[in-house]
């Protein structure tokens, strides 16, 4: 039977002693050098893995303190890491591809993008729940606005974000 | 198996690859690449540099060091990719796939580009297709996946994750098939998110071997081998 983890799962693999470690001691770095390879090779795996990555970086974001930045930026609450998480879930399905995950300034999650010639654009959600986005870059045209990450269709948004990139 | 291999409108493939395992007999694959690059630029837009990391530890510290060892080429739209590094050359075609003919018309429109640019031998065959599927949630694998890991009897069965590989000898043409399977984060209720991937590679003699009817092949036995793997009640969801 297959079914979905239940919640603290990993916690508890976490906890489960390395048995195998103690009597192949090549059997860890074996497998990562070829999952390594395996997942290098296949642009959807590295895709996959990317994301994973910017998941656990908002994750991460809840761990900074209050002042983080030395200007009084707020820390990402909870309610901004949920929306973080949801926001990088729906990205994944995109042609989107976010360059890096941060705490805002403004109290909440950044998801930065990278483009051609320095262009850039950023998603945030607030710790008021409220998102928004801005597209900037040197030498290119400024726009900013916000949008509700509820909508059911973001897909003018990424658009417009792809074709600014 | 009683669904015979055959197009599928619906197929699950989020990723198809074709490859080659290269021996340079040149030493230059930095410039190599660069001239690569230059010609196909115009449909394959993003380059980003390929990093190897090497990481060693010890008691008393830890150090690492990267290096670019080769380059991965996108389309615009990010559906086709290429992939050069000091001993592979490797097309994809990501979802949503067309077909066999278009991905190998491109693989090989791009492999006669670059061993235009160099001395370069194939050492190396390989197809490789990853697929995504979804399980009902709470059902016995066995009705769906044929091939998949069982559980004794005597022990919970209720499985949460799994993750398997296995590799397979091919006896005809002489070669190798990786088998992984890994579930996934969940994606749609009621399902869980289960990811076949199978990776055909044969060594080839390259005075001997006809690549690319070799490539044919390796098609067939793919097709062959994801018909095989799941069920036909599993395989009708995506006709």
């Amino acid at each position: 039977m297959i079914s979905p983890p239940p919640p603290d799962y990993r916690l508890l693999v976490a906890q489960t002693p390395p048995a195998i470690y103690e009597t192949a001691p090549d059997f860890w770095s074996d497998h990562i050098e070829w999952l390594s390879r395996s997942i290098g090779q296949s642009a959807f795996l590295e895709r996959e893995q990317r994301f994973e990555r910017l998941i656990q970086d908002v994750y991460k974001s809840e761990l900074y303190k209050d002042g983080w930045d030395g200007y009084g930026a707020p820390k990402p609450n909870a309610a901004s890491v949920d929306l973080g998480v949801r926001l990088v879930k729906i990205l994944k399905f995109t042609e989107l591809s976010p360059y890096s995950v941060l705490p805002s300034a403004d109290g909440g999650i950044g998801i930065s993008f990278r483009g051609r010639d320095g262009r850039r654009a950023m998603l945030e959600v607030l710790n008021d729940g409220s998102a928004s986005y801005m597209i900037y870059g040197k030498g290119h045209p400024k726009s900013m606005g916000s949008f509700d990450i509820s909508s059911p269709d973001l897909t003018p948004l990424f658009t417009r974000l792809l074709e600014s990139l | 198996m009683t669904i015979r291999p055959q197009h599928l409108s619906k197929a699950p493939i989020v990723e198809a690859i074709i490859s080659f395992g290269i021996e340079y007999l040149q030493n230059d694959t930095d410039a190599l690449i660069d001239k690569f690059y230059t010609a196909i630029e115009t449909d394959y837009t993003a380059r980003t540099p390929i990093r190897l990391a090497q990481l060693t530890f010890n008691e008393q510290v830890s150090t690492g060091e990267t290096q670019i060892v080769g380059a991965r080429f996108a389309s615009t739209d990010g559906k086709r990719v290429c992939l050069v590094d000091g001993s592979n050359f490797l097309c994809s075609r990501l979802a949503p796939y067309e077909n066999w003919e278009s991905l190998k018309a491109e693989f090989e429109r791009l492999w006669n580009i670059y061993s235009s640019l160099g001395e370069l031998r194939i050492k190396k065959v390989g197809v490789r297709y990853i697929n995504k599927i979804f399980l009902p949630e709470g059902k016995d694998m066995s009705l769906f996946v044929r091939t998949r890991p069982e559980i004794a009897e005597g022990l919970p069965q209720d499985m949460f994750n799994l993750f398997v590989r296995l590799e397979v000898k091919i006896p005809e043409p002489l070669g190798v098939v990786i088998i992984t399977e890994v579930q996934r984060p969940r994606e749609q209720p009621d399902l869980v998110t289960f990811l076949l991937d199978h990776d055909l590679q044969f060594s080839i003699d390259p005075e001997l071997t006809d690549v690319w009817s070799l490539l044919d092949k390796a098609r067939d036995l793919k097709n062959h081998y994801f018909f095989s793997s799941l069920s036909d009640e599993l395989i009708k969801d995506y006709i």
